[in-house]
């Protein structure tokens, strides 16, 4: 890190190397979009080698790229809003394409919700479903229950109160299980699982 | 229970899964839960959903992300801006090595003066480690200017003959080629001839070349044959470490190489050479992505029957595109979560594959005998790469 704010290349590159697999995967969660986090990533890590000299180490850096990359991926989200972009339909318009029986696929009507969800892709029901959130609340879940990142550090990556991060992961989560639950009801209850 | 006190507990079962009620709460909330039964199952459904956040996993980091960065923080060379090529050196062996290409070119041209100056900068097709025979087979020995090198030996590929050439015709350019163009590349040549093996480009340059900047080529069959006068297939007959010496154009990637490419796959498309194998990502630091470009044999291997042969050789398989036959779509839903990229082309189907390093040179020649192409050129796989257990992505894009 020293080496690097002195201007030393190769740790900076060596910096790269470390960080880039949290911080894309913070963005890809959050986009949703393979090529844009990508893109994303690479603002990400030249934000930071012009604010080196910024970063006074009171947090760790892997905590302050990903503040920077949180920031990036709201002001793109607020971009994309004002251009009306859906970017949620690259992640999943392949198996949600017509012909796909995987998403409309009604769950067995002798089983429970909970027992259709153990039996079909869970990890990929909740992460077509986690795009339809709010971004706020899609923001603090990849951070705190894909990312296992600490509510504290949450908390000043955000510039929020604790309180205000754990409010958002709740009510984050709770619209989750319900959008999941809809996904998982039969057919005939009208719900076909897509708001 | 009544339906306000499951609404309110319902909406605290979160906090109360992460242990965050106040301990009267938390109580209210276990008592409610113990009498309800829909509220246990809303809460296993939320333990559920969150256990599944945490179980989703991360991508592999693309490689351009440091590639990007670095391109992006580091100005281009003088050298680049000049000439395009891809001297990835650093200061102070790069500028040396520069300063002794530019005296090099200074002095042939003073020396041979009917030489086209377009060739001074370089194309940079690397004198060949095979026998005279495949050298010939890919790449014509009438050298062309260097950005168009590639393009030309796609176009060369495609005008190959069905008859096999005579045995003679190693030291003669093949009908096809300009004649004029031989004439004037005719003491390029001669220095080539003279100079050992790779000695066209520094060494440690060819080595730092970019690894996404090597293409390789497929032919078909009747083409490969016919140009090396080989009755068998060329995998039969050259040993691995021949291959992997092979003809190599190491131009940079410009637009133009861009555009070979381009014209590559249409070829593809319309059924003249098969397809390609290049390395497309250089990933940190053993890893690399394989794009491999086929068609399966008429009659031979179906979608599925290559999706079992890739399981068998130990290949995991992260993606498979848009396009893909309904069974392998149903190998990409149960990898969904680790697809890095769901590419769909038009031009077929393609799948990723995670492969072990060093299986990747037995994988590409039976893929090859599957599917009916002949690798000309084995990618070139670093050395720490093939020496460790890193993995590597095999893109492979089955034509349709």
């Amino acid at each position: 890190m020293r080496r690097a704010r002195t201007g030393d290349q190769g740790a900076f590159e060596r910096l790269v190397l470390n960080h880039q697999r949290r911080t894309f995967n913070v963005a890809y969660r959050i986009l949703g979009d393979y090529d844009e986090a990508l893109d994303l990533t690479q603002e990400v890590f030249i934000q930071a080698h012009r604010s080196l000299g910024q970063f006074r180490g009171e947090a760790r850096f892997g905590s302050w790229l990903l503040a920077i990359a949180v920031n990036h991926c709201r002001n793109r989200l607020k971009l994309w809003k004002r251009r009306a972009r859906s970017k949620h339909e690259s992640l999943s318009a392949p198996i949600g394409d017509e012909g796909s029986d995987l998403r409309r696929e009604p769950p067995d009507p002798g089983t429970t919700a909970v027992e259709a969800l153990e039996g079909r892709q869970l990890e990929e029901l909740v992460s077509e479903e986690m795009m339809h959130l709010d971004d706020e609340f899609r923001a603090v879940l990849v951070l705190r229950d894909v990312q296992e990142v600490a509510y504290e550090e949450i908390a000043r990556m955000l510039e929020l109160p604790v309180g205000t991060v754990k409010s958002r992961l709740h009510r984050g989560r709770t619209e989750l299980r319900e959008r999941v639950r809809r996904r998982l009801a039969p057919r005939d209850g009208g719900e076909s699982g897509r708001p | 229970m009544s339906a306000h006190s499951c609404r309110h507990v319902r909406a605290d079962l979160s906090a109360y899964l992460d242990g965050d009620l106040d301990a009267g709460l938390a109580d209210k909330t276990r008592a409610h839960l113990a009498g309800c039964a829909a509220c246990r199952s809303e809460l296993e459904l939320l333990r559920l959903t969150v256990g599944a956040l945490h179980r989703l996993p991360d991508l592999p980091p693309p490689a351009a992300i440091l590639s990007g960065v670095r391109a992006r923080l580091r100005p281009e060379p003088w050298h680049r801006r000049l000439f395009g090529a891809p001297w990835h050196f650093n200061f102070p062996l790069g500028a040396a090595a520069t300063l002794l290409v530019a005296i090099g070119i200074s002095l042939l041209l003073a020396r041979y003066p009917e030489m086209p100056k377009s060739v001074a900068p370089g194309p940079i097709l690397q004198a060949p480690s095979l026998p005279a025979k495949k050298t010939q087979a890919v790449a014509a020995p009438d050298a062309p200017p260097a950005p168009a090198a590639r393009e030309n030996v796609a176009r060369r590929r495609s005008r190959v003959p069905s008859a096999p050439p005579a045995p003679a015709a190693e030291a003669t350019p093949p009908a096809a080629a300009p004649k004029d163009a031989g004439r004037e590349d005719a003491s390029v040549r001669q220095q080539l001839a003279a100079a050992p093996s790779r000695a066209v480009i520094p060494a440690q340059q060819a080595a730092q070349e970019p690894a996404k900047e090597r293409t390789v080529m497929f032919d078909d069959d009747s083409a490969v044959r016919a140009a090396t006068g080989q009755s068998a297939p060329i995998r039969d007959s050259v040993a691995a470490d021949e291959i992997d010496g092979a003809y190599r154009a190491t131009t940079p990637a410009t637009a133009r190489q861009k555009e070979s490419r381009a014209l590559l796959e249409e070829k593809a498309d319309s059924g003249g050479a098969r397809g390609s194998v290049r390395v497309a990502e250089e990933r940190e630091p053993n890893e690399q992505v394989i794009e491999v470009v086929c068609q399966l044999r008429p009659g031979g291997d179906t979608a599925s029957d290559l999706e079992q042969f890739l399981r068998r050789e130990g290949a995991f398989i992260l993606e498979v595109s848009a396009l893909e036959p309904p069974a392998l779509r149903e190998a990409a839903a149960r990898h969904r979560e680790r697809l890095g990229r769901l590419s769909g082309t038009s031009r077929g189907w393609t799948m990723t594959v995670r492969v072990q390093a060093p299986a990747l040179a037995r994988l590409l020649e039976a893929l090859a005998q599957r599917t009916g192409l002949r690798i000309l050129e084995q990618p070139a796989i670093p050395a720490t790469a093939e020496s460790s257990t890193g993995a590597l992505e095999l893109r492979l894009t089955v034509l349709q």
